[in-house]
């Protein structure tokens, strides 16, 4: 955790993340930090309360759906879970992505 | 989607609070789990809090953050503008009650006068794609238009043309019938219509069914169609009159259906029977007496389908050059036969009640921008304090909106009354007015109006109040100065308007009651005054030169005329300026040279009993009136147009005229007087040649009375009735009755258009007296100094109204440059004035002006009253 660079996340990506999150599978907003966290094997300095804020716009997009179910250590918790369209924005996000980081990455090389 | 999410945002609204819990409790959740976490990994207790915490960030920015997102914040402010606007409305009664009450007027006008536009112009007709149906006319050169098709050229289009999918046809003037049997013998008037009359237009019987193709040939079993007005209440709704037999003048016809209420074609119809052409009445070509009705094919224009028909008509005036020559066909969408010419008058009407509209607004605007200028300290101060000023114009907005929802709502309910008031009480001869309805499109537009009207008003004052020059708003709220320059403009410039739009409706007003006013001094050519008319069935006579009919109504007229209170008895065909239509005949006069049998003119054609031309009024100018000698006897009476026409400097006594120019054998009758010209068909008329032949078909009796007609009416009908217990009398109306129908219409647009006109004079009235003695609130102190200075009261007076009257004057010339380009539009509408005329204009730039000038007398009064010490201390 210590030795690695951590890098601050450019802002916008975090929906990206969220979607990416949850394809794997429905859970609440901590697992979803949790699993970014994994997945960016802690290289990624994200404020977790942050996370929230942007989950409800997600909600509010109706690309995420939410529901009250119980966590895994049996506690109440807010479950959230792709939607088609959802599905659908993470495929574009995608693509935009790759196609971003490989413009960037021409440039730099160019340099 | 759109609705969804406002669904959810109002529902948010109503659950702020548990939103709240929920991001709190979720947001705990989140807390709570770290902590564990950080417990497992060997933190105390405390420290794994601390960690969890500022991995989280700032929980309270984020907790605002996500209500803002989930929790509908957009709606909460709203609701709070919404309770803020409510309060400062309740606590200024007067204003909210000016401003809603104005917009009521406003609002419910527009939506009165929509609902008729949109029931007459907008609706689509109630058949299968109504867009594809036209009306066909024929007309008879040189200038008869729209008269009825003749069974011959209707037959030879039915199955010959290419345009058409279908082609119906019915008697577009009633048969009189007499409906005996249960109850009071009663007079029902009958058309006969094609078969595929219905089923052409998509309309099926509200019961039973309509008529059967092979129902359409004669000699069938006679079968009818009831009208659902009819059925309702001459037979009280009887379920199970299908399959019954009614007596119609001694003949049994089985009622085979009931149509719907809403189908009125033709609109007085009672009862349709079938078609039923007789091989002659498919070929002749001399009576027109249908209306046709066609479905255009698809893909065939309008145009395609009238050339078609006119090519059809050259060749019938090949081959039938005695009878076709000179007529004319033409097709026009149905829609517009149905509108008649309504639409002019409705258009001038919705525009005077969106002129009154914007009078309105601008009036809602100018209460506003006062209001504004009083809250101007408390807005100044808001923004002071932070306030964006998208966020003042949202709140005022906010407010304005509420007002024109109220209003709305106000002038909603005066307009389902109006409705009301318009269907029931509206010209009887108006039959399309039945169809005006509140319905959703009407709600839509007056929900659209609403929110314009509320835009409107409230953006300007708004706009304006916000504007953040902080330093001037705090020193202008503070001290009594006079306000900011380009509001005080702004309100001119409203009331300018006001008076301009007020003045173009006005003249309108006025144009059309001079118009009205010239229509009532037209003389009718008789003396209408206690004259009673109604219609007395005669039974048929089966031989018209027996004249058993004529002497059997001259018997009834004796008896009649020997009532006391009766001076003298009468009866003809057709009264004059009653909506029905007379006869109509083409007509050879003696001793004119006639180059083409095309253009033989035509006469309208009556017929009288003995003592008609005496009991009605109508002058003799030349030779005598008839006597019995002339029932069988090939003699006439013509009017001074037509004799005038063909001999004018002659003699026409004693001069022939052939009524039957295509008849194998010439019918010669020899003119024996003159009478004077009538108006039988309206007030507006032109004078038609007019024939009057003496005797045997008169329907209508005609009876003049010493005191008030209708108070002889019951002694008239006994006698009638002791001659014969079976006559049905029917239609007893006073002549000045069918006077007052006959211009009905436009006495009821004038009437509208007057109150409209009314309603701009009065809100532009209040509209300048609340500027003019907002302007003397302003400048009481300065004014307090003019007087301290030795100002007379004359001089305040003349100070303030001179302000008013610039105004006024400037409003009064842009309206009169307006009305000048506006009421042409309207000439149609006029009658016997030019839409120029200089005495309306005059005249009603005077009024207005004397009315703007008392609006702002009463504040200069005021203004001149000032005490300059309290003027002066007033600070």
């Amino acid at each position: 955790m210590t030795g690695k660079q951590k890098a601050d996340l450019l802002q916008g990506t975090l929906d990206l993340l969220i979607l990416k999150a949850l394809s794997l599978g429905p859970m609440h907003g901590y697992g979803v930090g949790q699993r970014i966290m994994q997945m960016a094997e802690e290289t990624l300095k994200i404020e977790e309360g942050s996370l929230y804020p942007a989950l409800y716009r997600l909600e509010e997009k109706e690309w995420i759906k939410s529901e009250w179910g119980i966590s895994e250590n049996n506690r109440r918790a807010r479950f959230y879970k792709l939607t088609p369209a959802g599905r659908k924005q993470l495929n574009i996000e995608e693509e935009n992505w790759q196609r971003f980081v490989l413009a960037i990455g021409k440039v730099l090389r160019t340099a | 989607m759109w609705l969804r999410n406002i669904l959810r945002r109002i529902q948010g609204l109503w659950r702020s609070v548990t939103i709240h819990k929920e991001i709190v409790d979720e947001l705990q959740f989140h807390i709570d789990m770290r902590v564990e976490e950080n417990i497992r990994r060997g933190m105390s207790p405390d420290e794994a809090q601390r960690e969890a915490e500022r991995r989280f960030g700032n929980m309270t920015r984020i907790r605002e953050q996500g209500y803002d997102v989930r929790g509908g914040r957009w709606l909460e402010t709203f609701w709070q503008d919404l309770r803020y606007g409510a309060q400062v409305l309740i606590k200024n009664p007067f204003f909210t009650l000016v401003a809603v009450l104005t917009l009521a007027l406003g609002i419910g006008a527009n939506t009165a006068i929509f609902s008729v536009v949109n029931a007459l112009l907008l609706r689509p007709l109630p058949y299968t794609e109504p867009d594809r149906l036209v009306q066909i006319w024929q007309n008879y050169q040189p200038n008869i238009p729209k008269l009825g098709v003749s069974g011959g050229d209707f037959q030879v289009w039915r199955e010959q043309t290419q345009s058409f999918a279908q082609m119906a046809a019915y008697l577009y003037f009633p048969r009189r019938l007499n409906l005996t049997g249960e109850g009071e013998p009663e007079k029902l008037s009958a058309t006969h219509a094609t078969a595929n009359l219905f089923s052409m237009l998509g309309v099926t019987a509200n019961q039973g069914r309509t008529f059967r193709p092979e129902e359409d040939q004669p000699g069938q079993e006679p079968v009818v169609l009831l009208s659902h007005s009819l059925w309702l209440r001459r037979f009280r709704a009887e379920p199970n009159l299908i399959g019954k037999t009614i007596k119609l003048d001694d003949q049994g016809y089985r009622v085979v259906g009931i149509l719907p209420a809403n189908f009125r074609l033709p609109d007085w119809a009672d009862v349709w029977l079938p078609a039923g052409l007789t091989g002659d009445e498919r070929t002749q070509r001399i009576s027109h007496p249908f209306s046709v009705i066609a479905r255009l094919k698809p893909g065939v224009t309008l145009a395609q389908a009238r050339a078609e028909l006119e090519t059809f008509e050259r060749r019938a005036q090949q081959e039938f050059p005695k009878t076709s020559k000179g007529w004319g066909v033409s097709a026009y969408p149905l829609k517009q036969e149905f509108i008649g010419d309504l639409k002019p008058a409705l258009l001038v009407l919705f525009g005077a009640v969106a002129f009154v509209l914007l009078i309105a607004v601008a009036n809602v605007v100018n209460l506003l921008l006062v209001r504004a200028a009083a809250r101007q300290k408390e807005i100044a101060l808001r923004l002071a304090l932070g306030a964006t000023r998208a966020r003042i114009i949202r709140q005022l907005l906010t407010e304005s909106l509420s007002l024109a929802l109220l209003g709305g709502l106000a002038g909603f309910l005066l307009a389902l009354w109006c409705v009301d008031l318009l269907v029931s009480s509206g010209p009887a001869n108006l039959p399309q007015l039945k169809s005006v309805q509140v319905d959703f499109s009407v709600f839509g537009f007056t929900f659209g109006i609403i929110i314009l009207s509320g835009l409107a008003a409230g953006l300007l004052p708004a706009w304006s109040a916000s504007r953040p020059d902080l330093n001037d708003a705090l020193k202008e709220g503070g001290r009594s100065s006079t306000e900011g320059r380009g509001r005080a403009r702004l309100r001119e410039l409203l009331v300018v308007s006001e008076i301009a739009l007020a003045l173009v409706l006005l003249v309108g007003a006025g144009l059309l009651i001079k118009s009205f006013a010239n229509l009532l001094g037209v003389h009718p050519g008789f003396r209408p005054d206690h004259l009673l008319t109604m219609e007395v069935s005669l039974p048929e006579a089966k031989d018209a030169n027996d004249n058993q009919g004529a002497r059997l109504f001259e018997q009834i007229v004796a008896r009649v005329r020997a009532l006391p209170g009766v001076q003298a008895a009468g009866g003809v065909n057709v009264p004059p300026v009653s909506s029905e239509q007379g006869n109509k005949r083409r007509f050879i006069a003696e001793d004119q040279p006639i180059k083409d049998t095309a253009t033989l003119p035509v006469a309208e054609v009556r017929y009288v009993s003995l003592d008609y031309f005496q009991t009605i009024g109508i002058p003799l100018i030349k030779g005598r009136l008839f006597t019995e000698h002339d029932w069988n006897q090939p003699q006439m009476i013509i009017n001074q147009n037509l004799a005038e026409r063909y001999w004018p400097n002659q003699d026409p006594i004693g001069k022939r005229i052939n009524v039957s120019p295509f008849a194998q054998q010439p019918n010669w009758a020899a003119i024996i007087g003159v009478v004077g010209d009538v108006k039988h068909f309206g007030l507006d008329a032109t004078p038609t040649p007019d024939i009057y032949w003496p005797g045997f078909w008169t329907r209508y009796m005609v009876v003049r009375t010493s005191n008030d007609p209708l108070q002889s009416a019951a002694a008239i009908q006994n006698e009638i009735h002791s001659v014969d217990k079976t006559l049905p009398v029917a239609e007893i109306k006073t002549m000045e009755q069918h006077l007052a129908d006959s211009v009905a219409p436009r006495h009821f647009s004038m009437l509208l258009l007057l109150l409209f006109a009314a309603m701009a004079l009065l809100l532009s009235a209040v509209g300048i007296y609340g500027v003019i003695s907002f302007c003397v609130t302003q400048r009481t102190h300065e004014i307090g100094v003019r007087i301290a200075l030795g100002a007379q009261k004359s001089d305040v007076l003349k100070l303030v109204i001179g302000q008013g009257m610039l105004l006024t004057l400037t409003g009064l010339a842009i309206g009169l440059i307006g009305a000048g380009g506006l009421t042409r539009l309207m000439s149609s509408l006029l009658f016997g004035v030019s839409a120029n005329d200089p005495a309306t204009y005059v005249a009603i730039a005077v009024v207005l002006g004397v009315v703007s000038l008392l609006a702002c007398y009463l504040p200069a009064r005021r203004a001149a009253k000032v005490d300059p010490m309290v003027a002066l201390r007033y600070e």
